[in-house]
């Protein structure tokens, strides 16, 4: 195979390619702009039509009239370039479900407004965490994949296992498959006729033809068909396909290739740019993930050579996405994580350490088989399903935990809104100890989780008719065997994320009712509700010395860790293996995805110091500044919690200043902070390293700082990209890093 | 054994470039020497100081209430503080709702500093990790040093000590047996400029640094590039001839200039004496590096 180095000269194309529909040809297909009015005039119609036929029916419109490309700017050919957000099926199938649940299920569509106006949780309809069955999608291939489709519906149909539904659920897939090799035909007819003397382009043909009828023939090909996978499910289930096992899939057909002399170090490395690149330009706003290292059956690492080269080659690119997870045992070679951790102090924050060891353990608690918590997918921002299909994972419900205690001191009414949004607890006047405030804090938490809970479990019953998942589902042997939706009842496991957001700060909430209200009685608790209630208004001195006070998680105090332990083993026993409606159970997960923000927003002042609207903590994370004892306390705080209470997420975010991670000490420093952590089953940790001047001299001057990435919440955002409100988070945060 | 204390005046978690691996730093007060770039100037008396950085000032007044000699007052509604009345209680300084005020120096044993030291004992062990005593000059307090390593050294924990070379060697031979490791700091090999710029003679240290090198401990020197003073390439010669006399090899560290003290010496109330000039470029790092490394010296990054 002939790689002709040029990836300078294209990048600037690979960039736009998602994000520019004027790059498409016109004579391929109608405009972008025409595409998504068509789709919802058709998604209204035959509003009988099960949601398995209508979405395959809007997707046949969909490929056969996209606009499509083959050029010699790319190895990959575009399709469904569409920007991220403005997913055209998602959009267009939108009209349709909202008619479903308006129809099915009114209350529902009251409820996720509702819970969201108050701020006590956050309930949407999840479709953002597939991980497919990677070993059929590389040892069938499309039409391989399809075959065995049609295999279980005849099957199914044979033996009398079919209904209605489940009919559909199949006659769905088939449209879907067909369709699919359907639109690589046309690719593949288009890239012939209007570039037939373009060697890279007939390359490009020649893989999708190879990939048409069968299977991944070589190391561009294995890319190829991640690729192609990648871009018809996002596109037809919505989902983002989670969970891509880069090194392990890639391995064997680098191996191969090297060996047989068809392609050299260099070539792989030049086609890894245009692979990485397509991820760049979609764009997405979380980010897309990709996954390295595990364990095999005989307890080596899999890391290899392959994983070095898309490691290298990622962070010469300096880009936030796609974000790079590495699995973390004993066994992982000391100089790749040192690779990654290079990286990340030279500013790839999207690098994140997923720890093998406390998965097993979790998993092994929950009640998995040893083989399949050996061999986990890391799925999404750091979480982690059965591997190969074998679990879907929703994250449809968050609860917000501060607002627990301002529900607390309010006696179940929601202040702001003077909605009643908890259960009666008593008046503060009337809370006449700590423990009596610990107690309706825990009450009208209790309260929340079970609602929560419930109404989860009443669309998550549905959700194969709210949203089938069509082409993940075709992916998944078990999901054909049972004639269930994957991403609803059909996978081995069907499990439900309950994401508890802003964990630290509830604690220092607490810490602070404890310390100022019960202990040194500085103010009374019906006091302290009037001045949370007016937002510390002529309070500011008693709202400092609350700031002040070392009773904060992430500073070793062990009093405040143990209400920490507390809190977090109350979750999960509340919400651990907790049934819910598909037939598996929930998860406590202590990421709180972008809500840490958005229902801060809709929390007023805390007693932990904190004004009204302002944002919570994240992950296992302190309170933004709070942590004032330096990274290796900060830890201490986050291993003193048994991890396994939160098994659905217990990532810890580390900030450090550049200074203290320069030279080989500081990369010495960073590798020994991971050992801990991981030593004592923290599940994930990310570092952010941060400079104060350097973030105020990006906002002042953003051309010089075009690059510059910091981490969200599990994801990376280009500084620039960020609103000046959330850039002064960030800024004050890197102000307060402990050099 | 006697019970020790010590005047330090700051403790650093997560000390990654004050010896190999995470360290925990202890600062004591006092130091004989008067280097100009001083980055710790709060180090150098042996007697607590106030620090206040008027920038920080939220004017919360509790600093006004505690203070039992009225060095805190308002002036048209402005904080003044006038620090010839200030003892250096610490009073303001713990009621400081700003973060504007700060007491540097405080009275510790060796008793209350041990748990303290130990709690990142988890995260020493990797990477040959440890505490380091630094300053100031450790050996101003020999006695408080010693006791505090050889309690370190008890428990297995990795010991290095920070110092200027500048103390009688007998000091040198009160924390030998319980010091694994040297941060040792050169300055400049002629005399003369020592005396003239720094204050002191070199020759103490440079002796000291013989003595010290023949018994074989393992020795970082530090040298901070002062641009004028000590980053000439004849200056810089001479100082790696030096260095390869010693009877075992040594490794050593650059310490770039920077002035990002300088607010230090403001708060302190104390004449600023940081050279006004800018920090050396990475060129004139590298030709001092390639200097040590051709007379076969290790430079540490």
């Amino acid at each position: 195979m002939k790689i002709v180095s040029s990836f300078d000269k294209d990048r600037e194309y690979l960039t736009e390619k998602f994000r520019n529909p004027s790059l498409l040809p016109e004579d391929s297909g109608i405009p972008n702009e025409d595409i998504l009015p068509r789709l919802q005039e058709l998604a209204m119609q035959d509003l009988d039509q099960s949601m398995f036929l209508a979405k395959a029916r809007l997707f046949k419109f969909f490929a056969e009239n996209m606009r499509i490309d083959v050029n010699e700017h790319d190895w990959f050919p575009a399709l469904c370039c569409f920007m991220h957000a403005k997913r055209p099926m998602s959009e267009g199938i939108a009209p349709r479900v909202e008619a479903y649940l308006k129809r099915e299920m009114p209350d529902l569509l009251e409820r996720f407004t509702q819970g969201f106006e108050t701020g006590v949780e956050r309930l949407w309809i999840d479709y953002d965490h597939s991980a497919p069955d990677w070993d059929s999608i590389f040892s069938l291939g499309f039409s391989g994949l399809l075959k065995r489709i049609r295999h279980y519906h005849r099957l199914h149909r044979d033996n009398g296992t079919l209904n209605e539904e489940s009919e559909d659920f199949f006659r769905g897939m088939e449209i879907v498959y067909e369709t699919i090799l359907a639109t690589i035909d046309r690719t593949i007819q288009y890239g012939r006729t209007h570039a037939p003397e373009q060697p890279r382009v007939q390359e490009i043909c020649a893989s999708l033809t190879r990939l048409r009828n069968g299977t991944a023939e070589n190391f561009y090909d294995a890319m190829m068909q991640i690729y192609l996978y990648f871009i018809f499910c996002e596109q037809v289930d919505h989902i983002q396909v989670r969970s891509i096992h880069v090194d392990e899939l890639l391995e064997p057909y680098f191996q191969r290739d090297i060996a047989a002399g068809i392609l050299s170090e260099d070539d792989v490395r030049e086609l890894l740019k245009y692979f990485l690149m397509q991820w760049v330009s979609i764009n997405h706003a979380m980010g897309n993930p990709l996954y390295f290292g595990g364990t095999n059956p005989d307890g080596s690492c899999k890391i290899s050579r392959i994983s070095y080269l898309i490691m290298e080659e990622y962070a010469k690119l300096n880009v936030p996405t796609p974000k790079m997870q590495i699995k973390l045992d004993d066994n992982t070679p000391s100089n790749f994580v040192d690779l990654c951790l290079d990286a990340i102090r030279h500013g790839r924050n999207s690098i994140v350490f997923i720890n093998e060891q406390a998965i097993r353990r979790n998993m092994l608690e929950l009640g998995y088989s040893p083989d399949e918590a050996r061999d986990f997918d890391v799925t999404g921002c750091y979480e982690y399903a059965v591997k190969n299909g074998g679990e879907n994972v929703t994250q449809s419900i968050h609860c917000n935990l501060l607002k627990m205690v301002e529900l607390a001191l309010n006696d179940g009414v929601d202040p702001a809104t003077g909605k009643v949004c908890g259960i009666r607890t008593g008046t503060a006047e009337t809370l006449a100890s700590f423990s009596d405030f610990h107690h309706a804090f825990i009450k009208q938490l209790k309260y929340r989780l079970e609602e929560i809970c419930r109404c989860a479990d009443r669309f998550e019953a549905n959700l194969q008719r709210i949203y089938p998942t069509l082409v993940h589902s075709g992916t998944i042997e078990h999901s054909l065997q049972v004639a269930q939706d994957a991403y609803s009842t059909g996978s081995l496991y069907n499990t439900t994320m309950l994401l508890c957001v802003g964990f630290a700060t509830t604690v220092d909430a607490l810490m602070a009712v404890k310390e100022f209200v019960y202990d040194r009685k500085v103010v009374t608790l019906s006091e302290l509700r009037d001045i949370c209630r007016t937002d510390w208004k002529g309070h500011e001195k008693l709202r400092l010395q609350v700031l002040k006070s070392p009773n904060k998680f992430g500073n070793n105090v062990k009093e405040v860790d143990f209400f920490a332990g507390r809190l977090a083993g109350f979750l999960g026993n509340a919400i651990n293996l907790r049934p819910n409606a598909r037939g598996g159970f929930y998860i406590a997960s202590s990421h709180p995805a972008y809500q840490f923000i958005e229902l801060g927003t809709r929390t007023g002042a805390t007693p932990d110091g904190r004004h009204a609207g302002e944002e919570m903590s994240k992950n296992i994370s302190p309170t933004i500044g709070m942590d004032r004892n330096g990274v290796t306390a900060l830890i201490q705080s986050a291993i003193s919690i048994d991890s396994a209470r939160l098994p659905g997420n217990f990532t810890l975010d580390v900030m450090l200043h550049p200074s203290s991670v320069q030279g080989s000490d500081g990369l010495q420093a960073m590798h020994a902070l991971l050992d801990v952590y991981r030593k004592h089953n923290g599940n994930a940790l990310q570092f952010n390293i941060f400079d104060e001047k350097m973030l105020r001299d990006a906002q002042k001057h953003p051309e010089k700082y075009a690059e510059l990435q910091v981490r969200v919440c599990g994801w990376n955002v280009r500084f620039n990209d960020l609103p000046t409100s959330e850039q002064n988070a960030y800024i004050e945060r890197a102000g307060k890093i402990v050099e | 054994m006697k019970k020790m204390s010590g005047m330090i005046f700051d403790l650093k978690r997560f000390a990654v470039h004050d010896g190999p691996g995470i360290r925990t730093t202890v600062f004591l007060k006092g130091c004989p020497l008067r280097c100009p770039w001083c980055h710790n100037p709060e180090g150098v008396s042996a007697s607590p100081e106030l620090s206040y950085l008027e920038h920080r000032c939220i004017g919360c007044g509790e600093c006004v209430s505690v203070c039992p000699n009225h060095a805190h007052f308002f002036e048209n509604q402005i904080h003044k503080f006038d620090r010839a009345r200030c003892t250096a209680c610490g009073k303001c300084a713990e009621a400081c709702l700003g973060r504007a005020l700060r007491l540097y120096g405080r009275v510790e044993s060796v008793d209350a500093l041990m748990p303290k030291l130990l709690e990142d004992r988890e995260f020493y062990e990797s990477f040959g990790g440890g505490v380091t005593l630094s300053g100031g000059e450790v050996l101003l307090q020999v006695g408080f040093a010693s006791e505090l390593l050889a309690r370190l050294r008890a428990e297995n924990i990795h010991t290095a000590v920070d110092t200027s070379g500048y103390a009688p060697w007998k000091a040198f031979t009160q924390i030998l047996p319980y010091t694994e490791m040297f941060l040792y700091d050169f300055k400049h090999p002629d005399d003369m400029l020592h005396q003239k710029v720094i204050g002191v003679s070199n020759r103490r240290i440079l002796d000291n640094l013989k003595r010290l090198s023949e018994t074989g401990k393992r020795i970082e020197i530090r040298i901070p590039v002062i641009p004028g003073f000590n980053d000439t390439p004849d200056v810089v010669l001479k100082m790696a001839k030096f260095l390869v006399s010693l009877k075992n090899p040594v490794s050593v560290r650059i310490l770039p200039y920077h002035d990002l003290a300088r607010g230090k010496y403001h708060a302190l109330g104390k004449h600023d004496t940081m050279p006004l000039v800018p920090p050396p470029d990475s060129q004139a790092l590298k030709r001092i590096s390639d200097c040590f490394l051709a007379n076969g010296i290790h430079c540490v990054d």
